[in-house]
């Protein structure tokens, strides 16, 4: 029996999805570039890098598609967090085990139409510096077959960095590149040997739109 | 998450997990906080205030960066160690489904509990202040997250532990454990480490 699709969007998923980007443009600025390359139908593994614990509400909030994302298991255990969490398309991976039902669901929501984002170095950076990619997203990203579009924020570390309680006000950029195709792998031994070149292609598309982030954010900001 | 976990070392003497929660120096008196942007501004009587960005101050260690890997340690630093915790332990877990879809399951936690985490070559040892405790073989991990101010851990045919590091910084825990996991390992001959999550793997 195959799997339900996902619920559409409604009043509450559009609430949440809204409220980051309104909040944050009343208190800081945000801006999206290159919304034009979001395709407006069919799957895609959207690749991010992760500077601050806002950058999942602001990726997802200025992105015009429903975005599904897998967020660590131990926040859907959270009341009312967790139950918002699935409402608007999250889904738990346990990071210190194999999960392969994180996969699974993965490729389900993938092989029903939908985009996925995922943060590929796993945790937030604790000095601004992009860091080593997650082998388990990339061996993802060549098992899905999906096209890959790879995304940056700028900005999110100077407004809250990992190691201080609070935000603050600030400009925040994030740039959606353009996607590429990745050959769906089906055999371990195939993902495992292109695993490293894949790593390098893929963080190579994330550092070249966080470096046009990064200005932009310095241009807007003056400093 | 405090400053303390990024400045797991003083940049201005040098002294190791000195930093406090209110980011001053327990040895020097210096006083580290954050500046514009995530910029870390020095305060210290005598001396003239600096604004430095986390690398900036990072790189001013005598100490290779922090290596997430484990593969060294700060020159004079060796086993053992410890450090006030506040740790939860997984009691169960909890199906979580949306719409029918199955998604997976999630931990639930249960209680923090205070205590003293002692670290060795071969061991990794919990006192709770209630009384009571634990000590594991490093061979039993069997995979380590570092996540916000605490280090995951799950041990091999048991649960998953979170530890929140009351004292000492938390990056510099991640690469204390990971290094003597890396000697427990060589010494029962399993080899070298390649992977610490999702599970520990080596060649």
């Amino acid at each position: 029996m195959s799997a339900p699709d996902v619920r559409p969007p409604d009043l509450l998923y559009w609430l949440v999805h809204g409220s980051p980007r309104w909040i944050w443009r009343a208190i800081g600025r945000a801006e999206a570039q290159g919304l034009e390359n979001i395709p407006s139908e069919g799957p895609f593994l959207m690749i991010a890098n992760h500077q601050s614990v806002m950058d999942p509400m602001l990726i997802q909030s200025l992105c015009p598609r429903p975005m599904h994302a897998m967020a660590k298991s131990t926040q859907f255990t959270v009341p009312v967090i967790g139950r918002i969490m699935t409402h608007c398309y999250g889904y738990p991976v346990r990071r210190f085990q194999v999960d392969p039902q994180s996969v699974r669901v993965t490729l389900r929501r993938l092989g029903q139409g939908h985009p996925v984002v995922i943060y590929i170095e796993g945790e937030r950076t604790w000095d601004g510096r992009l860091q080593k990619p997650r082998p388990g997203t990339v061996r993802l990203a060549l098992k899905a077959g999906v096209p890959i579009l790879p995304a940056a924020i700028a900005g999110a570390y100077d407004v809250w960095p990992r190691w201080d309680r609070i935000p603050r006000p600030g400009v925040i950029c994030v740039r959606y590149g353009r996607s590429f195709s990745l050959p769906r792998l089906d055999r371990r031994s195939d993902r495992e040997a292109v695993l490293d070149e894949t790593s390098d292609r893929i963080m190579a598309a994330i550092r070249a739109e966080l470096d046009l982030a990064d200005r932009r954010v310095r241009e807007l900001r003056g400093w | 998450m405090p400053l303390k976990d990024l400045l797991w070392a003083c940049p201005s003497c040098h002294a190791i997990e000195s930093i406090d929660l209110s980011g001053r120096c327990a040895r020097c008196r210096a006083r580290f906080r954050r500046g514009r942007g995530a910029r870390i501004r020095f305060e210290r009587e005598g001396a003239i205030a600096e604004e430095l960005d986390a690398r900036a101050w990072l790189a001013r260690l005598p100490w290779p960066e922090i290596d997430a890997e484990g593969s060294a340690l700060p020159t004079g630093l060796r086993p053992p160690f410890q450090a006030t915790v506040s740790l939860r332990r997984a009691v169960d877990e909890r199906a979580l489904r949306s719409a029918g879809d199955y998604l997976g399951r999630a931990e639930i936690m249960g209680p923090p509990e205070t205590g003293v985490l002692r670290l060795d070559e071969q061991s990794l040892a919990f006192s709770a202040e209630s009384g009571g405790g634990w000590e594991r073989p490093l061979t039993a991990l069997a995979a380590i997250q570092p996540a916000s101010s605490a280090i995951q851990l799950r041990l091999r045919a048991e649960t998953v532990i979170s530890a929140r590091f009351r004292t000492g910084s938390v990056r510099l825990w991640e690469q204390r454990l990971k290094y003597c996991v890396r000697l427990a390992w060589r010494a029962a001959g399993r080899g070298e480490i390649v992977e610490f999550q999702p599970s520990i793997r080596s060649r």
